[in-house]
């Protein structure tokens, strides 16, 4: 701590300084009001917040630098706590995330697009741009890719709309955006084909410039290539196992080491029957596409670990790594690294993920990080 | 009508239905209090009259977006808080002090919009503020968010 903090010690409810909670997220000092010095006279407290609480994050930070009073004001955990309840933190709508090279991509399932530099600790939100048509159109997949050939990210985005109620009929509408070009999001000529439609967020962005993802209908892999903005090929699913799979629930496709994996599972545990999660790597002999094979792991684990196995334990994966987290039964994760395990406390975890989900990320002195 | 008389000894007669704006002098005549002259000790005839021209714009505020006349009050608002720091938070404590609402996030927000995306440098001097940091202190703030003192938004004018 800075020695010209004013923050009280430790917890909130420090005994030297009475703070009460107001209706309108003011805070009152009862003792240690700061007053601030402002255009020759002493502007009370309550006004100061007031006004500051209405300045954007990046300019309040700035202003600690006006004076030790504003100083401390602005670095009080509980006018922080204000801040954010008045301005209500701006990624809050979206649940779902991914990263590649720096860049943040998140969405929702309407369709709502934001993509953060973790470089430049800017944000960007795209045009809430969505298909019309009668039945209210829901996104399922949403990825950020990069182009090797222009160095620029792109991020692509499928959407499912109906025009016909009746019929409840499917269209599928595909929509690519390149960053710091475009204004609007482009609509992929030769798209409205269902034949490539994506499951519900099931894709992933490999290195080599394409989005891979597990396809609706006939459950074989797409791939689209982000430089040429059109869909490539399909892969076919892995032979015997497919489309049923172990569950009825569609495997996850991951990133496992640079290749293209799937992850499937047994959902629920009856009996004494052990876990078995079976993943599928997609090995390359290197002659081309047709030297393509799907390469069987299977993974047991001891149901004494695990009493139940959920598909969304199981979103729980880590792109990019070779393990997953699975939720066990003490409330702990599991790591597995193939047939590796390592324990992590869950709360650990879901605390990390719940300041990242309420933009309430902090640095080291309580400061909100803005992005 | 409610007279009201400012620190500086001057009454101001006004319509019962602007002065309720105020919750203060609201509640001060629903609790009969306010059958005679309203003191306010705080605010000088000056401001009085500005919070007072506010206060007769603003009747019946609801009707106002029947017969379209929003953005004539929209317009009036912005001309309002087109006024001197010193004399906007004399606005600003006097909306306080008399609990109007309305002119306190008009003026608040007006503040703010005034603010924002200023250098260090430019509210320091809109504000005459003190700098009372030492040179190390400064650099520390700076050193824990450099990026919030970078960025082509930064205005270093003073207005």
């Amino acid at each position: 701590m800075r020695k010209f903090h004013k923050r009280p010690e430790g917890s909130l409810h420090s005994s030297t300084t009475n703070y009460t909670y107001m209706e309108e997220n003011k805070i009152y000092m009862e003792e240690n009001k700061i007053n601030v010095n402002i255009a020759g006279s002493f502007i009370p407290h309550e006004i100061v917040v007031e006004i500051l609480m209405k300045v954007p994050a990046k300019s309040l930070l700035r202003f600690k630098c006006l004076s030790k009073s504003l100083c401390s004001l602005i670095s009080d955990t509980l006018f922080i706590e204000a801040y954010h309840q008045r301005n209500r933190p701006c990624f809050r709508d979206f649940g779902f995330t991914q990263s590649i090279n720096g860049l943040v991509c998140l969405w929702n399932n309407v369709g709502k697009v934001a993509i953060c530099n973790r470089f430049t600790k800017q944000h960007v939100f795209l045009p809430h741009q969505q298909p019309t048509g009668l039945f209210c159109p829901s996104m399922t997949c949403c990825s950020l890719g990069f182009d090797p050939a222009t160095k620029k990210h792109k991020v692509f985005k499928a959407h499912a709309v109906s025009d016909q109620e009746e019929t409840g009929k499917f269209q599928a509408i595909y929509l690519i955006f390149t960053i710091g070009t475009d204004n609007s999001w482009r609509e992929i000529s030769g798209g409205c084909s269902l034949s490539f439609y994506p499951a519900k967020h099931n894709c992933v962005y490999m290195d080599d410039g394409v989005i891979y993802f597990v396809k609706k209908l006939g459950r074989d892999i797409g791939a689209f290539s982000v430089g040429e903005e059109k869909f490539t090929r399909i892969i076919s699913s892995p032979d015997g196992v497919w489309p049923l799979g172990i569950s009825k629930i569609l495997p996850r496709i991951v990133d496992i080491k640079g290749q293209v994996a799937l992850v499937d599972h047994t959902k629920d545990v009856v009996g004494d029957d052990d876990i078995k999660i079976v993943l599928y790597v997609l090995m390359n002999g290197g002659v081309g596409e047709d030297d393509e094979t799907w390469l069987t792991h299977t993974i047991e684990l001891p149901s004494s670990e695990i009493t139940e196995l959920s598909h969304c334990s199981l979103l729980g994966l880590f792109h990019k790594c070779s393990y997953m987290t699975l939720e066990g039964k003490n409330g702990e994760l599991l790591k597995y690294i193939k047939c590796y395990c390592r324990r992590f406390k869950v709360e650990k975890v879901r605390e990390v993920v719940r300041r990242m989900r309420r933009d309430r990320a902090t640095g080291p002195d309580e400061i909100p990080v803005d992005f | 009508m409610v007279k009201l008389k400012s620190n500086d000894d001057k009454e101001f007669e006004v319509e019962e239905a602007a002065v309720i704006q105020s919750e203060m002098i609201k509640n001060m005549i629903e609790d009969g209090c306010a059958t005679s002259v309203i003191p306010l000790p705080n605010i000088d005839s000056k401001t009085l009259i500005k919070v007072i021209e506010y206060l007769n714009k603003h009747i019946n505020m609801g009707k106002a977006a029947e017969t379209g006349e929003e953005d004539d009050l929209k317009e009036f608002d912005e001309q309002f808080v087109n006024m001197g720091w010193e004399e906007l938070f004399d606005v600003i404590m006097a909306a306080n002090y008399l609990n109007i609402h309305e002119l306190m996030e008009l003026c608040c927000q007006s503040a703010a919009d005034r603010l924002k995306n200023k250098s260090v440098r430019a509210v320091r001097e809109m504000l005459k503020i003190t700098n009372d940091l030492t040179e190390e202190e400064e650099q520390e703030i700076i050193n824990d968010a450099p990026w919030a003192f970078e960025g082509p938004e930064i205005d270093d004018t003073v207005n």
